[in-house]
């Protein structure tokens, strides 16, 4: 091997890498979204995932980021210029026998309860996976069912 | 009154929506009023709605209790009621109903059993408009059994043609048949469809219309012979013969066509003696303007609302008490004036909220409602069922939701109501079909009212919709989640002492003044270098953002902290030379730990800092990775980071290549940006011992990064290894030499780099790194607030304010504070530096590394081994990526018990198969790199020179 390492790279195919990284996420990217895929392209479907699921989790205080809410507990989350989020966390319920627990809010003074689940107790109950977006690999089904055994 | 001696007690037969609208229409008519439910529907709103609430018998199904008469008739006799009214849909059409209402001595609120009985099979229907004179689409009769005489029939009608349940409606068990091939299947398909939907395998073919449109008209009579129209719907959007969207009045119909049309369903009425309400159906051949009727259904309709919205007429309270007896044309009694006084005032259009998909096929979505925000205000009206925070939607009954009316003086006005109405709708937990109607009413089709039955399905365009972004929602989830399960980046960790919220400095400056950021967009790259090459004060960098973070607390500083104090920066030390707040190891932490955009980190640091140079650091070829790109990959980043608000890349390569560097310096220098080519300091450079970084490497050095285009001259010492009189010499060699910029970076791991940069500002550097006091030292940057107070009054005063800098240091102290977790132990500077020459950004991490290894009680040996492994790769430079592949080697030697000495001898498995491999096998061919290292041979593959 001779000369610097970048010679010896080929050129990206970057158009075919962008339509590869918009699969991967399932929407469409920005310009530098799409370089943070160049750089890191399991990371950046990761993150990707994660805030199809969870939204713009940068927003929230950095004590609610890491450590969640505390009953009675109020925050603001300002998600852009003239929107802002009052949050209030009420209380958090017990987790049930199918290892779900309801934490209850209350956003802008509306109650909300949000249904999550208790991975600390998830080894003990069954769990129906769903299909992830973007996963060629899994096939959502309309109702849970499971497949026989061919014979 | 009359009606009012009749009817005192009302039940409703059926569910959900229609049933709270006439509870709501029998209580103002001041009735008792009794709802039923189904065990499925124990939930549902109608339920409560009503003064008496009875369960149907349980077991008989969600649908089927509603359906079965005897039960119906059971709860109203058990209830008392005078009267039921059947809704729409379930027993509504149902003649045996009406007379086992009557049988029980209970008022079927609607027409008699023999209107619906004639009006209610689409083929006597027919022979009633036909004798009335109404237009009929031509059709046949049921058709036989025998399939010969079937075609004979369908063509003496032509074709395309429309397969119909005679006793079918809403859409279900119609069938398009294009030619004649298609008739023996279809046919067959239909009957067992007629068959399964509606209990009667009778069907007919009619004519198809292909551009048509669906206009109807609603009708009111009374026991008394009045009959009076109400005006007419247009219902032309439909999918899948659905309705969808419903006007009142049509809008293009023209004065003429509208009383022609409306006659025409009066005659139909007259001439089957219709009482109470019902809707005359008729299409409209779009090519030709012909009416055709086609059905009338015997019954209160979904979009009755419309039509109320127009005419100012309850409808359904004009049912209850024409069916108490009330007449036409007595406005006291029934509440409906003569023909001549029921006029058209506006506009009205009604859109079908439901819980369907649209993006995947309409199918029908279930679950509970978490959030529900209706729409309100002038000229909306909602008739819902069970919408509200909290509701089940279960999978048993049809998805509406809700139905949002709005009127307004003209249809523009009244699509703009919708419009806005609509949007203002929160619905959360289900999915819901309102992004798809809003995307609807809002076609240029639809505003110029050239809608026909086709346009849902032949405007795809509907189908791609925009997203509610639904943020909160989501928040909610994650604030949820973490709550009840933790985040794992934080698990066992020790938690933050204070729980206060940092404080902001308060700004001293109304708008931000100008500073090295202006200046630079004015004078551009070369003549800023001027201008920095005559600054007699010293130029400070503030690592705070990026690598002091990076080196004292794992990198996991969040855009929320960092953004908020970005425009105090901006107001009160414009001062500064650049701010240090991008790439590096913050790239990939930002996504991979803390799930947030470093793009968006640079965006709103750059929003609100627009008077201050913003410095990246750049790996050369590793971008801002652990790997070798393609050259376009890293020219797109540094073309990239340039447009979104980059202006200073501190440029290095991990072995101090400069060859390796130059795609991305080119890339800078294109972009119009400052280039900091960068030097990586290592060694010593007064040991004789480790001549191979001396005085003469560096100048060469930096004589080629000058080459290459570097306006600035960057040193890195990485690991702080740079003695003040070490850099004494280099800074003032350098300067000598080159006569370029020199910027020294440097970490304070043995705690005395403030006696350095003290050295390197003395030696006449440029500008020096520094970070803010609660987060400086140890592997960080020496202590910025210290230096500024040691140079103040001398020539090199960098000229900030000893009292701002306390301000920012308090706020970073609060926000420190919250990282608890990610602190190391690390109490004191250490010496021990000069041994293992670990950079700072790496050796929080690679305590981390040891510690999660169980090596936590041998740290002092990983640094030994950290400098045995420096040693047997040829003594090379050590910054990331190069720094973490030794790191990497000496938690392997030390876990598995190698020695420096057993490392020589061949083994099964070499820690240089790697991911670094190909950036050391290239590094060694360079004219540059190390002497070949003593273990190269055994654990590299053999390759070609």
């Amino acid at each position: 091997m001779t000369g610097r390492p970048g010679a010896n790279v080929p050129p990206a195919d970057l158009a075919a890498l962008r339509r590869e990284a918009e699969k991967r996420a399932a929407r469409r990217i920005t310009d530098e979204e799409f370089n943070s895929y160049l750089m890191y392209p399991d990371v950046f479907t990761a993150y990707a995932a994660h805030r199809r699921e969870f939204g713009p989790v940068g927003v929230l205080p950095t004590a609610t980021y890491f450590y969640g809410m505390q009953p009675d507990e109020e925050i603001s989350i300002d998600l852009e210029a003239g929107k802002s989020l009052v949050v209030r966390a009420q209380a958090i319920g017990e987790t049930d026998e199918e290892g779900f627990a309801r934490v209850f809010f209350e956003l802008n003074g509306q109650p909300r309860t949000v249904k999550v689940a208790d991975r600390r107790v998830a080894a003990s109950v069954v769990r129906h996976p769903k299909a992830e977006d973007g996963n060629v690999n899994h096939v959502a089904a309309p109702c849970p069912a499971s497949s026989a055994p061919s014979p | 009154m009359v009606w009012q001696r009749k009817i005192t007690k009302i039940m409703v037969a059926n569910r959900g929506e229609i049933a709270i609208r006439v509870l709501r229409a029998a209580n103002e008519l001041g009735l008792r009023t009794v709802a039923v439910f189904a065990e499925e529907d124990k939930l549902a709103l109608h339920r409560f709605k009503a003064d008496e609430t009875y369960a149907l018998e349980p077991g008989l199904g969600a649908i089927k209790a509603y359906l079965s008469i005897d039960e119906m008739i059971r709860v109203a006799r058990g209830a008392q009621v005078d009267a039921i009214h059947p809704g729409y849909g379930f027993l509504s059409e149902n003649p045996e109903f009406a007379e086992a209402c009557a049988e029980a001595g209970i008022i079927f609120i609607g027409p008699t059993p023999d209107i619906m009985r004639r009006l209610g099979n689409k083929v006597s229907a027919r022979e009633v408009a036909m004798k009335a004179g109404t237009p009929v689409m031509p059709a046949t009769g049921p058709l036989p059994q025998d399939l010969n005489e079937v075609r004979r029939l369908a063509a003496a009608v032509g074709y395309p043609l429309m397969l119909k349940a005679s006793w079918g409606g809403g859409g279900r068990g119609m069938r398009v048949i294009e030619e004649e091939a298609q008739i023996d299947t279809e046919v067959e398909a239909g009957r067992r469809e007629a068959v399964a939907a509606f209990g009667n395998g009778e069907i007919f073919l009619e004519k198809l219309v292909r551009r048509a449109r669906h206009v109807e008209v609603q009708l009111l009579g009374d026991h008394h012979g009045n009959v009076v129209h109400l005006f007419e719907r247009d219902c032309s959007v439909q999918r899948r013969n659905q309705k969808v969207v419903e006007r009142a009045p049509a809008p293009f119909l023209s004065d003429g066509q509208r009383a022609e049309l409306c006659l025409a369903a009066l005659r139909l009425a007259r001439e089957s003696g219709y009482v109470n309400a019902g809707t005359a159906e008729f299409l409209m051949d779009d090519d030709s303007g012909e009416f055709y009727f086609i059905e009338v259904n015997p019954r209160i309709q979904v979009e009755h609302t419309v039509t109320e919205e127009v005419t100012g007429i309850d409808i359904v309270k004009a049912q209850i008490r024409i069916a108490g007896g009330a007449r036409i044309g007595d406005v006291a009694a029934s509440g409906v004036p003569a023909q001549a006084d029921i006029h058209l005032r506006g506009h009205a259009l009604q859109c079908r909220v439901t819980t369907e998909d649209p993006e995947e096929n309409f199918i029908p979505d279930y679950g509970r409602i978490t959030a529900y925000r209706g729409a309100n205000g002038f000229g909306i009206r909602l008739d819902g069922g069970t919408a509200y925070s909290g509701a089940v939607i279960t999978r048993h009954y049809d998805s509406l939701l809700e139905k949002v009316t709005a009127w307004a003086p003209t249809p523009e006005e009244a699509i703009a109501r919708m419009d806005r109405a609509l949007r203002e709708f929160r619905i959360r937990g289900v999915t819901t079909n309102l992004t798809f109607v809003e995307g609807l009413i809002n076609r240029p089709t639809f505003k110029a009212a050239e809608c026909t039955t086709r346009f849902i399905d032949d405007t795809p365009e509907l189908f791609k919709l925009s997203h509610r972004r639904d943020r909160a929602t989501r928040l909610l989830r994650y604030i949820a989640d973490v709550t009840i399960n933790g985040n794992e980046e934080v698990a066992g960790r020790p938690l933050p002492t204070t729980s206060r919220t940092p404080l902001v400095p308060a700004r001293l400056a109304e708008a931000p003044p100008h500073g090295s950021k202006q200046r630079l967009d004015q004078l551009g790259p070369e003549k800023f270098s001027a201008w920095m090459l005559d600054q007699q004060r010293l130029l400070l960098t503030d690592t705070t953002m990026r690598d002091a973070h990076q080196s004292l607390l794992a990198t996991r500083m969040r855009s929320y902290d960092i953004v908020r104090i970005a425009d105090a920066y901006a107001h009160n030390l414009p001062q500064l030379f650049s701010l240090e707040c991008w790439g590096g190891a913050t790239f990939d932490v930002a996504m991979r730990f803390l799930n947030e955009c470093p793009w968006e980190r640079l965006h709103q640091i750059r929003a609100r800092v627009p008077n201050i140079l913003l410095q990246m650091l750049l790996r050369g070829a590793n971008g801002v990775g652990y790997t070798t790109y393609p050259d376009n990959v890293v020219q797109a980043l540094v073309k990239q980071a340039a447009a979104s608000g980059i202006d200073l890349f501190r440029v290095f390569d991990s072995l101090n290549w400069v060859e390796n560097m130059r795609v991305a310096m080119d890339a800078v220098l294109a972009s119009g940006k400052l280039l900091e080519g960068t030097i990586c300091y290592t060694g010593d450079l007064h040991d004789p011992g480790r001549a191979k970084y001396d005085l003469r490497y560096y100048v060469a050095m930096a004589q080629e990064l000058a080459q290459a285009g570097s306006h600035i001259i960057g040193i890195k010492d990485m690991a702080g290894l740079a003695k003040p009189d070490a850099i004494t010499t280099l800074v003032r060699v350098l300067k000598e030499e080159t006569g370029l910029l020199v910027h020294f970076h440097t970490h304070d791991t043995s705690g005395i780099a403030g006696a350095s940069v003290l050295a390197a500002a003395e030696a006449g550097a440029d500008a020096v790194d520094l970070a803010m006091d609660s987060l400086s030292g140890l592997t960080s940057q020496p202590n910025l607030g210290s230096v500024v107070a040691a140079l103040r009054g001398r020539d090199r005063d960098p000229g900030l304010d000893a009292g701002q800098i306390r301000a920012f240091s308090d706020y970073w102290e609060g926000v420190r504070a919250q990282y608890a977790a990610f602190e190391s132990d690390l109490r004191f500077g250490a010496s021990e530096v000069y041994l293992h020459e670990m950079p700072g950004g790496q050796f929080t991490n690679l305590k981390e590394q040891a510690r999660s290894l169980g090596l936590e009680e041998r740290w002092h040996e990983v640094a030994r081994a950290y400098s045995d492994v420096n040693q047997m790769l040829g003594d090379i430079v050590k910054v990331t990526p190069s720094s973490k592949m030794v790191g990497d080697m000496a938690l392997l030697m030390v876990s598995a018990g190698l020695s420096r000495e057993k490392w020589r001898t061949p083994t099964r498995r070499s820690p240089f198969r790697s991911p670094y491999g190909p950036i050391f096998a290239a590094s060694w061919a360079s004219r540059r790199a190390v002497s070949p290292p003593p273990c190269r041979k055994k654990s590299w593959p053999a390759r070609p020179p």
